[in-house]
């Protein structure tokens, strides 16, 4: 009796399952990806790539996809103006199930994001892996950096709180003049030492022109990371 | 000038690429994934938002260098290390990477570290 259910099981798992490898391999062979999953089955990589100092670059994206799903979330409930900021971050933050902890994850994995990838850039700086052929490699690395800083400075202006008139006084101190740029200084309202225009600015750049500028240069970076590989120990 | 072609890894370099990508890398990558995933988890349970309290240590020296030279200044040093960061590859072309081999860019890097130090301390004070 149980040989003839599992011979039953068997003849309907084993039809499905080559369907589903006859569509995998049309996947792969229509979108070229074929090449790609022969050379990732083939690639190794150094063996000091599990050293804690050549892992910095990987915390960073895992802080930084920890930061893109928190903020996904707190987006929905965010109200980016004067009067609405900081109501919106106190119902997110007492009446939102899980609300609370989402803010706290965001902010912690912002802050692990800062420090990993100081780490990161201190670690490549030491081991001279900078140096031909990964020119491009810290190139796009050090604007990533820019990047992050500018994510979580855009991002203390967001709660409204006290956090934020400090992220103010820092961004339109040192970035006020940019504004005076003709035609083009709109961009920099983020920079602006009005309130109001600072966090509109502020919300801008931090849910939609930083996001899809560091995936970018996050692409760029894997691409050569990729084609470079890992650069060697001292 | 820089030389157009890229260097090739050295023999000792390639020597090193000894270990599988898949599984054995990738099952590894996977544990840090978790690792990191739960710090940053259990870390945002266990204590308040504001890890490091306000205001916030990673901008106190830059908005203290500003307040002590000039907004406009300030920005000017700002966008001046960065400008040096993406030259770097260019400044120091050797071929050695020991830092003990590169004491000049060494020790410029140390100095900003320094001096982004010393205005967080004063930022503080």
């Amino acid at each position: 009796m149980a040989k003839e259910s599992s011979k039953g099981i068997s003849a309907v798992l084993v039809p499905v399952s080559k369907i589903f490898t006859k569509a995998r391999d049309w996947i792969l062979a229509r979108s070229g990806l074929e090449y790609f999953m022969k050379e990732t089955e083939e690639k190794t990589v150094p063996k000091h790539a599990l050293n804690p100092a050549y892992c910095l670059g990987g915390v960073t994206l895992v802080a930084f996809l920890i930061l893109a799903l928190t903020g996904f979330f707190l987006a929905n409930y965010y109200e980016p103006s004067e009067g609405g900021a900081q109501r919106s971050i106190q119902i997110i933050s007492t009446e939102l199930p899980f609300g609370f902890y989402a803010k706290s994850i965001h902010s912690w994995a912002a802050n692990v994001m800062v420090i990993a990838v100081l780490l990161h850039t201190l670690r490549v700086f030491i081991t001279g892996s900078y140096k031909n052929p990964r020119e491009l490699t810290w190139m796009g690395g050090v604007i990533l950096l820019v990047f992050t800083f500018l994510f979580v400075l855009t991002g203390y202006v967001l709660p409204m709180d006290e956090r934020s008139d400090f992220a103010i006084t820092s961004m339109s101190g040192a970035f006020g003049w940019l504004r005076a740029i003709p035609h083009v200084g709109g961009a920099f309202n983020w920079a602006s030492d009005t309130v109001g225009e600072a966090l509109t600015g502020s919300y801008w750049m931090h849910v939609t022109v930083l996001p899809i500028a560091i995936i970018l240069f996050l692409l760029f970076h894997f691409y050569l990371i990729r084609k470079h590989g890992i650069s060697g120990p001292l | 000038m820089t030389e157009i072609e890229p260097k090739k890894e050295t023999e000792a370099e390639s020597e090193e690429c000894s270990r599988p990508f898949l599984p054995n890398h990738i099952i590894e990558e996977i544990g840090v994934v978790f690792l990191i995933t739960g710090i940053i988890f259990i870390a945002a349970a266990l204590r308040r938002p504001e890890p490091f309290g306000f205001p916030n240590i990673f901008f106190v020296g830059v908005l203290e260098m500003i307040d002590f030279v000039s907004p406009l200044f300030g920005a000017l040093v700002v966008f001046a290390v960065v400008i040096l960061l993406l030259a770097m590859p260019f400044l120091d072309k050797s071929e050695e990477k020991h830092p003990r081999k590169r004491l000049i860019f060494f020790a410029i890097i140390l100095a900003l570290v320094a001096f982004w130090a010393a205005f967080t301390v004063m930022g503080f004070i």
